[in-house]
């Protein structure tokens, strides 16, 4: 009998001391992830392949968050619990209006009006606001498509970063008469011509 | 800070956030977790005000659950009070978070997380709720059961709306877990019962009121009773002791 209790005792002595601390548990965490980089950095020296590989999919292909959003809400609906109630939204609807494009850098350059008002030409996620060399004010939307757009040259901004936006809403106002739109899927340009048909 | 060191996160909380990173859903969950994050203090914090001990707090996708070491005689008041300061709390929180950030969403998920912790099934917040006030009326074990087959009821035309109508697999998923929860309550009553009664003979508890009752399985809570032309204590010492 005391053997038995001297047992058990032991046993939740042993429970005790398993008890980590956080600091410790998030430590070795910490080296997992630590070892794993080295391992790769070890393959990649010794392997051109697996070099290219990841530089390929870990450097220049970025997860298009827009294009998995609309997948998933396409088949398995919202990913948060929402209830689709009847607010105001904002109806603007317009189509994209210029009288002239030429290329410019990555990009094309198109002839608007003064302070023309932008529509977004397709919905996606806002992932990056802020300054850029040659193109001004610049917002970028991942499309649901995985296609990139770049707005240069806009002030007076209706989005904010890692907004969800759609098709044909108000994005902001062209700084002068000069809008800069660029196309992008996985550091690749594309040709404005191809994008927009009409 | 003990109240931190308490929270825990469940397994499927890791699938649920790998599902935001890839969807890249930052800025609404942000604002969820903050809601969801303060209904939860809501009941610990007001738990630690009338002295109940909190063992724990888990997060699930859609909401979480406060856990505390509780008397199955406590009082029914007490309850009542910490099972509203959650969703008093959480409306709270959502007029702050509403006039800083003006995002029409957070209304949305503002109620559909309400909405969704007051429906009648027995492990959220309604089903608790109208357990609470069946228990006025009925005696401890009918209460259950009839709250049972209200929840049981609920879960299935919360099934039938997200197939025909709202189709949504997280709310499928979390319905069917919650189909093992009511299943998991129903198989506990007995022991949930007997620690009532046990707690019964054990402490000495003044309720005001008093019953007559036939037998031992029609006990109401928050009430002395009269058996067999005795009082309770007594005929639970027989019981226990024999």
């Amino acid at each position: 009998m005391d053997s038995e209790i001297s047992k058990y005792l032991n046993k939740k002595n042993n429970n005790e001391k398993k008890k980590k601390s956080i600091l410790i548990s998030f430590f070795n965490k910490v080296l997992v992830c630590f070892i794993l980089v080295i391992i790769c950095l070890i393959l990649m020296k010794n392997n051109n392949d697996f070099k290219n590989f990841i530089s390929k999919n870990v450097f220049h292909d970025n997860i298009s968050f827009a294009y998995i959003n609309n997948l998933y809400n396409k088949y398995f609906g919202n990913v948060l619990p929402k209830i689709e109630t009847e607010g105001t939204t904002t109806v603007f609807n317009e189509k994209l209006a210029y009288s002239n494009y030429n290329k410019y850098f990555d990009g094309y350059k198109l002839d608007v009006a003064n302070s023309y008002l932008v529509p977004i030409i397709e919905s996606g996620i806002v992932v990056y606001s802020g300054n850029m060399d040659n193109y001004g004010n610049v917002v970028i939307i991942e499309g649901i498509d995985g296609v990139d757009i770049w707005y240069g040259n806009i002030n007076n901004l209706n989005v904010k970063l890692y907004d969800y936006v759609t098709k044909g809403n108000f994005l902001g106002e062209t700084v002068d008469n000069t809008l800069y739109l660029v196309f992008e899927k996985d550091k690749e340009y594309l040709n404005f011509e191809d994008y927009i048909k009409d | 800070m003990k109240i931190i060191s308490k929270i825990k996160l469940d397994n499927s909380f890791y699938l649920f956030l790998i599902l935001i990173i890839l969807t890249g859903m930052f800025k609404e969950f942000s604002f969820v977790i903050v809601l969801l994050i303060f209904h939860e203090l809501g009941h610990a914090i007001t738990g630690k005000l009338l002295k109940w001990n909190l063992v724990s707090i888990t997060f699930y996708p859609y909401g979480g659950v406060t856990l505390f070491e509780k008397l199955e005689n406590s009082s029914i008041k007490e309850e009542l009070i910490i099972l509203l300061m959650g969703p008093i709390i959480q409306i709270i929180t959502y007029l702050i978070l509403i006039y800083f950030f003006k995002y029409s969403y957070i209304k949305n998920y503002h109620m559909s997380i309400l909405i969704f912790n007051m429906l009648p099934i027995l492990p959220l917040d309604g089903g608790k709720l109208l357990n609470l006030i069946l228990n006025k009326k009925f005696n401890y074990l009918n209460s259950f059961y009839i709250s049972f087959i209200i929840s049981f009821i609920t879960i299935f035309l919360l099934i039938l709306f997200c197939i025909f109508y709202y189709h949504n697999l997280n709310l499928f998923l979390m319905s069917i877990f919650l189909i093992f929860k009511i299943i998991n309550s129903l198989k506990n009553i007995k022991y949930n019962y007997n620690k009532f009664l046990l707690e019964r003979y054990l402490y000495n508890f003044n309720f005001r009121k008093y019953k007559v009752s036939k037998d031992i399985y029609s006990f109401y809570k928050e009430s002395n009773h009269y058996i067999e032309f005795q009082t309770e204590k007594k005929y639970l010492k027989k019981y226990f002791q024999s």
